[in-house]
């Protein structure tokens, strides 16, 4: 294995390897600053110029969850740990449910089309041609007229509704690149329409459709809008509860800020880690078939 | 009694196009049909007509003595081998083999010792655990054939199967198959484009065009009479020599039925012994001579009944040489020995052999 890797090397060149690292570090240079300052005191995060070196604490992790009083030495609960339950429950279920229906409604979109089926198919990107921001008030209202505001079964409805759009369209796409000869032998081997889908068609598209989970996870769990202004104290999400971490009188609390956010990557970074076989072979669905 | 019987079958797709134009077949217990045409014609539209994954618009479709036609594939018991074989990805072979079965609820034993015995019979034991994906073609196909005869069906149809193996694998898979084809005994269907592949396996061959079943017949006779231009110059390779002539008279019949007749051909006349009901044909009548590139033999120019031409090109093929003569513009194809092959550019005479001479009518079908 290193052998290969050496070559490689060799065979683009230092000069480019070199330059991809760079290209690499600037893009990481955010991510490795959050990282840094999570692990600072509240002076040091401050210092400038920017200390690269510095005693690392573990303070701003505790203070995620433990907030100091500000009479008698004890700590109160800062509800992060509830957030954090709300963003992956809020995020898991909806991205599951979306990922489910959209499986569903895709192979019936490509095996089973409907008069119109293109027109329809339309109808479902058009949904995510507007930017969210126009439907929120008709959206506020709705949720005000059905009582859904702050509640989980509101928020999750209204992810999924999200999802969807892209669930479809992207399990579509797996469905129409399988070879319908299989489904045929299937068929002819006696399965019954559900056992085609179930056993043949289903297990083939399993890469494409983790990638697809993943882009709706990372989507759904960065979504700040309509989480400010839809979901109460019961179901506030991590980005929105960041944010309220933002202003008061003691200004913002760096340090606090990052580690939280350092927190907040955890999840996403380890689904596209355990996922990332599934996501190459996802996005290069069709292109290696064949 | 297991046959299939089609009976002026129709495929009328929704765009209008007829890929299959009232076809009739039969295929008898045990018997070997190949649909041999080339692409387009129809006949993998009727394969999958017969195994229910395409509706017929007309006629009837009997397996088994039972009509078909309105029972989908999965209620037929018909088992197909697919062109690209249509593995299941995302199954090992050993899982593969063993899917047919599922849908017939067996035991666990009765599943295993199916599976067992086919991949025995197709030297699949070590590959069993693989993924199609791991295969080469040649395993593949073995697969294939084997996840189509685990069952016990009625039939069984077979689409292109060899078209995707090289040239060794493909002799060596074509003896198996029909070894493995014998031993069934069941009405089998092979969709194929290769002649050679046709002639070599099956019992019978239905020569397909435009939707249209043209003849079904052996090979043999399929070879030695065919019915009409189309199967003529489709059926042996090189292909039959298609001559435009003259009927210039006809002689006596003779006791065994046929005739001798005359032709103007190429500027020349000749004789040649024929099918007997060329005397129905007017004398002056255009005609299509047919003769196969074997069935010319070289002469001494100026022999009777002899054509004269000039060699424009020779094709070795190793035993044998591939000539191609040429006379005022039509290219005839003869095939020597290699040892007595002329050269380029020489004036040469050929005459075809004794009974060898195919008659077809300004129509284009043969006259017998």
């Amino acid at each position: 294995m290193s052998k290969t890797r050496t070559h490689v090397i060799g065979k683009s060149g230092w000069p480019r390897t070199l330059g991809a690292a760079v290209v690499s570090a600037i893009y990481f240079f955010p991510v490795y600053y959050i990282l840094m300052t999570a692990f600072k005191t509240r002076p040091d995060a401050l210092a400038m110029p920017i200390k690269f070196l510095f005693v690392p604490t573990l303070d701003n992790f505790y203070s995620v969850f433990w907030r100091a009083d500000i009479q008698g030495g004890g700590s109160t609960d800062s509800g992060f740990s509830h957030y954090f339950f709300n963003s992956l429950f809020i995020g898991g279920t909806s991205v599951s449910l979306a990922l489910i229906i959209g499986t569903a409604a895709a192979y019936g979109f490509s095996r089973f089309p409907l008069r119109g089926n293109d027109t329809y198919l339309f109808i479902i990107l058009t949904t995510r041609m507007l930017p969210p921001i126009i439907a929120i008030i008709p959206i506020f209202v709705l949720f005000r007229v059905f009582g859904l505001s702050g509640s989980y079964t509101g928020i999750i409805a209204l992810y999924t509704a999200f999802n969807l759009p892209f669930s479809i369209w992207m399990a579509k796409s797996f469905f129409d690149d399988l070879d319908r000869d299989i489904e045929d032998a299937a068929r002819m081997d006696g399965s019954s329409e559900w056992r085609v889908f179930r056993k043949i068609c289903l297990p083939q598209v399993y890469g494409g459709l983790a990638a697809t989970f993943v882009f709706a996870v990372i989507l759904t769990w960065n979504e700040f809008l309509f989480a400010l202004m839809l979901t109460g104290t019961e179901t506030r999400t991590v980005p929105v509860a960041i944010a309220r971490t933002i202003g008061g009188q003691v200004g913002v609390d760096w340090g606090l800020m990052s580690a939280i956010e350092t927190l907040f990557i955890i999840p996403v970074v380890l689904v596209t880690f355990v996922l990332q076989n599934q996501l190459l072979r996802g996005v290069t669905f069709g292109t290696i078939r064949k | 009694m297991f046959e299939i019987r089609l009976e002026k079958v129709t495929k009328r797709f929704g765009n209008g196009l007829v890929a299959v134009d009232s076809a009739d077949l039969d295929v008898n217990q045990g018997e070997v049909m190949c649909l041999l045409g080339p692409s387009g014609c129809g006949k993998t539209t009727m394969l999958r007509m017969i195994a229910g994954l395409e509706w017929a618009t007309s006629g009837d479709i009997m397996i088994a003595g039972k009509r078909v036609n309105d029972l989908p594939a999965r209620e037929r018991n018909v088992a197909m081998a697919f062109q690209f074989y249509a593995l299941y990805p995302s199954l090992s072979v050993e899982e593969n083999l063993a899917y047919p079965l599922h849908a017939e609820k067996l035991s666990r034993a009765e599943i295993a010792s199916r599976v067992a015995r086919v991949s025995e019979a197709l030297d699949l034991k070590a590959i069993l655990k693989r993924r199609p994906h791991q295969l080469g073609e040649g395993e593949k196909q073995r697969v294939a054939v084997g996840r189509s005869i685990v069952r016990d069906p009625t039939c069984f149809l077979f689409d292109e199967p060899l078209s995707r193996l090289d040239i060794q694998l493909r002799q060596t898979m074509r003896t198996q198959i029909k070894e493995i084809l014998a031993k069934l005994d069941k009405p089998t269907v092979i969709v194929t484009h290769d002649q050679i592949e046709a002639l070599t396996m099956a019992d019978r061959i239905a020569v397909m065009q435009k939707g249209k079943v043209e003849q079904v017949a052996s090979p043999h006779d399929l070879f030695s009479q065919p019915t009409n231009l189309f199967v003529a110059s489709f059926i042996g390779t090189p292909q039959m020599n298609l001559l435009s002539a003259t009927l210039a008279d006809i002689g006596q019949m003779e006791s065994n039925g046929s005739v001798r007749a005359r032709f103007a051909v190429l500027g020349e006349t000749i004789s040649a012994i024929v099918d007997g009901r060329v005397a129905d044909l007017a004398k002056g009548s255009k005609v299509t001579l047919g003769i196969r590139p074997r069935s010319f033999e070289f002469v001494d120019p100026g022999t009777t009944d002899a054509l004269h031409a000039t060699v424009d090109l020779t094709e070795p093929m190793g035993a044998e040489t591939l000539a191609h003569l040429i006379e005022q513009g039509a290219d005839m194809r003869c095939v020597v020995q290699s040892s007595v092959a002329p050269a380029t550019g020489d004036r040469v005479a050929v005459r075809c052999k004794v009974g060898q001479l195919h008659v077809f009518n300004e129509s284009g079908n043969l006259v017998r």
